[in-house]
């Protein structure tokens, strides 16, 4: 015999279970719209990526995330592979903030304003602080040619990313097809230059944004990739950004050593 | 017989949840495709399949952050390529907002003249003579600190110095950013650290009549409490090494050689050995203000500051002044010469010095006097000056 309080207990779980079985909340990224022609569709590579281009440029400022995976290859030939998780925040003409979640745990913040960049390193809690030229493009070639450092998205904020991508040296421009992409239709377009194979996939639409982007080094041994898959787009900048930076209690400040003497 | 029925039920009901949950949305895609919408274009040569493996073998198993083992990492860069329009951003020619003119005047005697400078007089500032060809450099040379990459133990010995903290595992490091990692430099000991014993291997050395000691790549004197305190580097002092990770910078005419914020030349003594000699630190590049009181000229409509044994002339720049190093050029000339400038008689002839800028005293067309700069009169140069 089933005591009441058993009985109880089994119809609980069964509202509870049925409760469960109500039909999910669809997931856009699950659930890819069909595709509909629009003015803007076309299959021309270059126009599609000096589209995108064009629209990057002349946004005066965005924030986006993305998860990065990228290859290396150790001396046994064996690749590995690391994530990083970022988020990019832009102001223009002259700011700048990143933060990079490492898959060790360590967090890299920057800073780029007023002609200095600075960096905070966590959990080591050390910064270095560098004098930087005013203007992003600038600033990201100095600190990649003497510092070593990797301003992440870089031909993102080159001063016309579609010269990168569609300069001289770019060998082939090649429209693989459409692809759902972190919740989009997008482009897909594949470029060949010295050293990179290159690929990129553009939002279709009126926004443009790079969805995704991977790179093969096809000059470095065993081709060590790297993929971005970019998301939450936004041209309008969250009203508590800050872009000064200011060292943390306790922190310690370091010498920001260039890898290569000028 | 009931208990297990309701078991039963039970269990059918969470199998029901676990796949309503799971087929709906793949089934929403599904339909999606089945409503009529067109179907991605693919290019009839793409291969897809075969690409994409999954499965991992484990967890990396290599040091990722101050290790020299660390191992080989593909920048993190979104494309290899760097503009060819690279720039570096960094001033290589102030623009100058100054609309003087410059004087025109002619002069009226020719002096020709080839001798040789007393070398002493000038043996640790002529480096900096070709300063200008260092611009870039002294931007930064705060920040150039060559780099031996080592993990430090946790049992090493810390000091912490004006915030900044040396760890001492025979010799000193410190931490830095390099390549965007967290690393650890070779550096000198800190200024002011006191030792009871010197590191093995100190050198002695004699710098105008004060002993110092050399080792672990710093520079230490008596305490005045016993033992031994490190000190700045003495300008001049000679000494039989510096380390390998040592920056050699060959812009000027001599190479000359960094470690940590110490700058050596390589000569050879008088004894015939091999040594480097410590120079003196180089002007700061640029200043934001000049101290009230410094000596100034004017040298062909611009203005030129003396500070800190250097000389500065104004320049704006997106709408900001500020001061940078710089000398008159050979030819610039000057109705006064600076307050402090030696008369120096050579020769029979006479030419005026201020720091490391020479002058000679010439007249115009109508016999008034006025000053202009010259060459060094290092070695065999010559300066030939046209006129009548």
């Amino acid at each position: 015999m089933i005591s009441i309080r058993t009985r109880s207990l089994f119809l609980l779980m069964i509202v509870a279970v049925l409760a469960g079985c109500e039909a999910p909340t669809p997931d856009r990224t699950w659930t890819p719209p069909p595709l509909t022609d629009d003015a803007l569709d076309t299959d021309d590579a270059r126009e599609i990526v000096r589209r995108m281009s064009d629209f990057m440029t002349a946004q005066q400022g965005f924030v986006v995330e993305a998860l990065v995976t990228y290859e290396v290859v150790q001396e046994s030939g064996q690749k590995l592979h690391f994530h990083l998780l970022q988020r990019m925040a832009l102001r223009k003409p002259d700011k700048l903030l990143w933060v990079t979640l490492r898959d060790d745990a360590t967090v890299d913040s920057a800073w780029y304003g007023d002609g200095q960049f600075a960096m905070l390193k966590q959990p080591a809690n050390i910064w270095g602080q560098v004098d930087v030229p005013s203007t992003i493009p600038e600033m990201v070639n100095l600190l990649a040619d003497e510092y070593g450092m990797d301003v992440p998205f870089r031909d993102i904020l080159a001063s016309d990313p579609g010269e990168l991508w569609l300069g001289d040296d770019v060998s082939s421009v090649w429209y693989v097809g459409e692809a759902w992409v972190e919740g989009a239709w997008t482009d897909h377009i594949a470029l060949r230059k010295p050293g990179a194979d290159f690929e990129v996939w553009v939002q279709k639409g009126a926004t443009p944004f790079p969805m995704k982007m991977a790179i093969v080094f096809t000059e470095e041994e065993g081709l060590p990739s790297y993929v971005a898959r970019f998301r939450s787009w936004s041209t309008s900048l969250p009203s508590d950004i800050r872009f000064e930076f200011t060292p943390p209690p306790g922190s310690e400040r370091v010498e920001v050593v260039p890898v290569s003497v000028p | 017989m009931k208990r297990h029925s309701f078991l039963v039920i039970a269990w059918l009901l969470l199998t029901l949840q676990v796949a309503t949950a799971t087929l709906p949305t793949l089934g929403e895609a599904q339909r999606a495709q089945d409503r009529g919408g067109r179907s991605a274009k693919q290019s009839s040569d793409v291969k897809r399949s075969g690409t994409a493996r999954s499965g991992t073998t484990g967890r990396k198993t290599a040091p990722r952050s101050t290790s020299p083992s660390t191992p080989q990492r593909s920048p993190s860069r979104s494309t290899p390529q760097r503009s060819p329009s690279h720039a570096t951003g960094r001033r290589t020619s102030p623009r100058r907002t100054s609309t003087a003119r410059k004087p025109t005047r002619q002069r009226t005697r020719r002096v020709h003249r080839s001798r040789r400078y007393r070398r002493g007089r000038w043996r640790h500032h002529r480096y900096w003579q070709h300063r200008r060809w260092y611009r870039g450099f002294w931007v930064g040379r705060v920040l150039i600190t060559t780099a031996a990459f080592v993990v430090i133990a946790n049992s090493s010995t810390t000091v912490v110095v004006h915030s900044t903290t040396f760890y001492y595992y025979n010799p000193w490091y410190r931490r830095a950013l390099y390549d965007g990692e967290e690393v650890y430099v070779l550096t000198s000991a800190p200024i002011g650290y006191e030792a009871d014993q010197l590191p093995d291997g100190a050198e002695t050395i004699q710098v105008e009549g004060t002993t110092y000691y050399y080792a672990d790549w710093s520079f230490y004197q008596d305490a005045p409490g016993g033992g031994y305190v490190v000190v700045e580097p003495p300008a001049g002092a000679e000494v039989s090494a510096i380390p390998e990770e040592a920056i050699a910078h060959e812009e000027g005419e001599v190479p000359l050689y960094q470690f940590d914020e110490t700058y050596f030349t390589k000569d050879t003594n008088d004894a015939g050995r091999e040594v480097y000699r410590v120079e003196p630190q180089p002007p700061e590049e640029e200043l934001d203000a000049i101290p009230d009181g410094s000596v100034s000229f004017v040298a062909d409509g611009e203005t030129y500051y003396y500070v800190n044994q250097s000389l500065y002339v104004e320049y704006e720049e997106d709408g900001k002044t500020g001061f940078v190093n710089g000398e008159p050029e050979i030819g610039a000339q000057l109705d006064a010469l600076p307050e402090g400038t030696t008369a120096i008689e050579e020769d029979g002839f006479t030419f005026y010095q201020f720091d490391m800028v020479f002058f000679e005293e010439v007249e115009d067309e109508n016999g008034q006097p006025f000053y202009e700069v010259i060459d060094s009169p290092d070695g065999s140069e010559s300066v030939e000056l046209s006129g009548n």
